[in-house]
């Protein structure tokens, strides 16, 4: 069962708009099977053909979860409806000296765009995991592979929904990883429970800052000083403008955050 | 005195010593001992490294006790000594006193009719902190705890301990175990052999010093504690605002100087600067009377217009202001006594929601001025009244924990009693109000008054 509550963020994974391009980050990976099967099986019933594009693990479990929400698996692979690739395989077909080659990528996922349209559907829903593969060894290379698939999307009006394993919370995560993703989507989902994210950030906030009228001031200050690239929680928005402002702050309102979020968890 | 024995009559407060020479003489002391208590509905605790435990608890069972019955209902326990004589990482005997007083009223509280307490202290032959002072702990063990709900059973090993600390315990257990049976001490009374001069005053002297040191060194020690936690919640209470302002002024410095935004920015800088400086002060205020830095500019003040004044300056429509204030002529510094009534009426309002009602006063009463403040908030529970004028006590607000450090009332004590008058508090409990009162010398007549009374 989710243990993700309602929120508006889970629009931008369930019913994403043609073109969009998000983001889930988690610290949970049977979060991740969880938000990925919900979000196949949301274009299953739209009529819409899934392209999915996870390591061997991921999408073994993508099918089990399926299977077990009701999804009738063969039949969506035998209509051209689901089709899992693997992560590795699809890197090999365009990874040129360690770097994604743009006219090899756009040559390795076209034929899957054009094989689902001839199948019959024209709205199609996309899954990528490559770019966490990536990311742990070749940061700069994933950052790149956003851009092409960005390009992509421009081309094709089709939705991407992104994950990848980092924390928020965590100082370096939080510092260098988040800001970086956050730029080259469209939406940002930055974690597994976004009210229990909210409302950590919200206790942080307090802590750091107090609990007056000034401090609430300061907030709404922050959420909305700068215009972002993407669209994202408004406890997210904070942290980025507070890693702008004063890195030292930003670090302190996440590691009080990290322990609420961890005590609430528990 | 005849000595009880080990399986029928032991009795709450009776302390005994077992030297024993072999392995299986502790045991042959231990097993009737446990045993009885867990028959009489003792609590049963035996403090020895886990090796020991191991030999009691097969001896235990060998004597057809259900050993995991008694530990599953927690009747018997085994506890290193690290969990018990060296839990604070040295051996303090005001600290172990102490735990065996809690867990007598544990033990009482769970129905237990005493707590009966074995243990081989062999760990004070490993130069461990505060070790010397064994055998004064075992004679204050005797004196606590007699005729309290404890009994205990000290065991040396006469192979590990030195005839001189062998005779420092013996002297101070009233009952010796010797091969299984309880006998009368004979060393016991060595003390009471002296002449009754030798007996009483020389111990006494040392006991009154001991005394003496033990309860400066607990309120040094308790001091030392406050210092530290003080300075912890002060830098908290320091950084918030600090950190407030740092985050303001990075965004004035980011953002066009008419944007609005920039704006709050500068009245949110502003104001959490002066809650820093407010800190700041208050603190600074409290070391300047604890030093006698603060020197009054006496004169003569009616300190019902101070308080007119005082309230005009920090009404807010929040609260319900009623001012009784009477012609009260005082002797004192305006400003510090400004100081007085603007942190009473500020703490009024801290702990009073928005919409309640905030009342001051000034009434002559004979020789004396009364300022009276008197708030419909949160109210305090009858054991803060006591403690409200020290430094890091805060009573409770709307809403929770009041912000800030609690200075503010312990500032208005010193600056009161620097006036030669006395502050106290007063409230019939939470959510019953609080109020606060003054009392100031009254300043005698002036000129015109004295006329007036010609």
């Amino acid at each position: 069962m989710s243990n993700i509550a309602p929120t508006p963020w889970d629009r931008a994974v369930e019913t994403p708009v043609p073109g969009e391009h998000v983001v889930q980050m988690y610290r949970d990976p049977a979060l991740l099977v969880d938000v990925v099967a919900r979000y196949c099986q949301r274009g299953f019933v739209a009529s819409e053909a899934v392209i999915v594009i996870a390591t061997h693990a991921h999408r073994a479990a993508f099918a089990r979860r399926l299977t077990t929400l009701g999804t009738d698996m063969p039949a969506c692979v035998r209509r051209g409806q689901y089709v899992d690739l693997d992560a590795d395989g699809c890197l090999a077909a365009f990874m040129v000296d360690g770097a994604p080659d743009r006219a090899r990528f756009f040559a390795a996922v076209t034929p899957h765009l054009e094989h689902a349209r001839h199948a019959g559907y024209e709205r199609i829903r996309l899954f990528g995991e490559m770019v966490e593969v990536l990311r742990s060894t070749a940061f700069a290379a994933a950052m790149r592979l956003e851009e092409l698939w960005h390009e992509l999307l421009e081309r094709e009006r089709h939705p991407l929904l992104c994950a990848y394993e980092v924390d928020p919370l965590d100082r370096l995560d939080g510092r260098v990883l988040v800001p970086a993703i956050a730029r080259r989507h469209s939406h940002v989902v930055p974690a597994d429970d976004a009210v229990r994210f909210e409302r950590a950030i919200e206790r942080a906030f307090v802590e750091v800052f107090g609990a007056d009228a000034d401090a609430t001031l300061l907030r709404q200050l922050c959420e909305g000083y700068r215009p972002l690239a993407s669209a994202m929680p408004a406890a997210q928005a904070v942290l980025l403008s507070l890693d702008d402002l004063s890195p030292d702050l930003g670090d302190a309102v996440r590691a009080v955050a990290a322990g609420h979020s961890a005590g609430a968890a528990r | 005195m005849t000595p009880p024995t080990l399986d029928s009559d032991l009795r709450s407060g009776d302390h005994l010593c077992a030297i024993y020479d072999t392995d299986a003489d502790w045991l042959v002391t231990a097993v009737p001992y446990f045993s009885e208590g867990l028959a009489r509905h003792e609590a049963c605790v035996y403090v020895a490294p886990e090796s020991h435990a191991a030999h009691l608890e097969v001896a235990l069972r060998a004597a057809g006790l259900d050993v995991d019955a008694h530990v599953r209902r927690g009747a018997l326990r085994f506890a290193t000594p690290e969990a018990t004589y060296l839990r604070p990482g040295r051996f303090d005997p005001d600290v172990m006193i102490a735990l065996w007083q809690e867990l007598i009223d544990a033990a009482g509280a769970e129905g237990y009719t005493n707590l009966r307490v074995a243990g081989c202290p062999t760990w004070i032959n490993d130069g461990v902190p505060g070790a010397e002072r064994w055998a004064e702990y075992e004679a204050q063990v005797s004196e606590c705890f007699r005729g309290r709900r404890l009994i205990k059973l000290c065991q040396y090993d006469r192979r590990l301990f030195s005839p001189t600390v062998l005779l420092d315990v013996l002297r101070s257990h009233p009952f010796a175990v010797v091969q299984g049976a309880v006998r009368a001490n004979p060393f016991a009374g060595m003390a009471s052999a002296r002449t009754e001069r030798d007996r009483c005053k020389p111990d006494q002297d040392l006991q009154d010093a001991l005394t003496r040191e033990r309860a400066a060194r607990v309120a040094a020690e308790a001091a030392c504690r406050r210092k530290d936690e003080f300075v912890a919640v002060f830098s908290h209470e320091l950084r918030t605002p600090l950190a407030a302002a740092v985050v303001a002024s990075a965004l004035i410095e980011r953002l066009p100087s008419n944007d609005p935004r920039a704006v709050t920015a500068r009245a949110v800088l502003g104001r959490q600067l002066e809650q820093a400086c407010r800190l700041v002060d208050d603190l600074l205020d409290i070391e300047r009377i604890n030093t006698g830095k603060i020197e009054l500019a006496r004169e003569r003040i009616d300190l019902a217009a101070l308080v007119r004044d005082s309230v005009a300056a920090i009404l807010l429509p929040t609260h319900a202001f009623e001012i009784d204030a009477r012609t009260a002529w005082v002797i004192g510094d305006a400003g510090r006594l400004r100081q007085v009534v603007e942190n009473l009426i500020t703490n009024a309002m801290k702990h009073t929601p928005a919409g309640g009602r905030i009342v001051v006063s000034t009434v002559p009463e004979g020789e004396e001025i009364v300022l009276r403040i008197d708030d419909s908030g949160a109210g305090m529970p009858g054991e803060l009244l006591g403690r409200v004028f020290e430094p890091l006590v805060q009573g409770p607000a709307p809403g929770g924990t009041a912000k800030g450090l609690g200075l503010g009332l312990s500032v208005v004590r010193q600056l009161v009693e620097l006036h030669d008058g006395r502050v106290e508090a007063l409230s019939a409990g939470i959510g019953h109000g609080s109020s606060f009162v003054v009392r100031l010398p009254a300043a005698p007549p002036g000129p015109r008054e004295a006329i007036a009374t010609i």
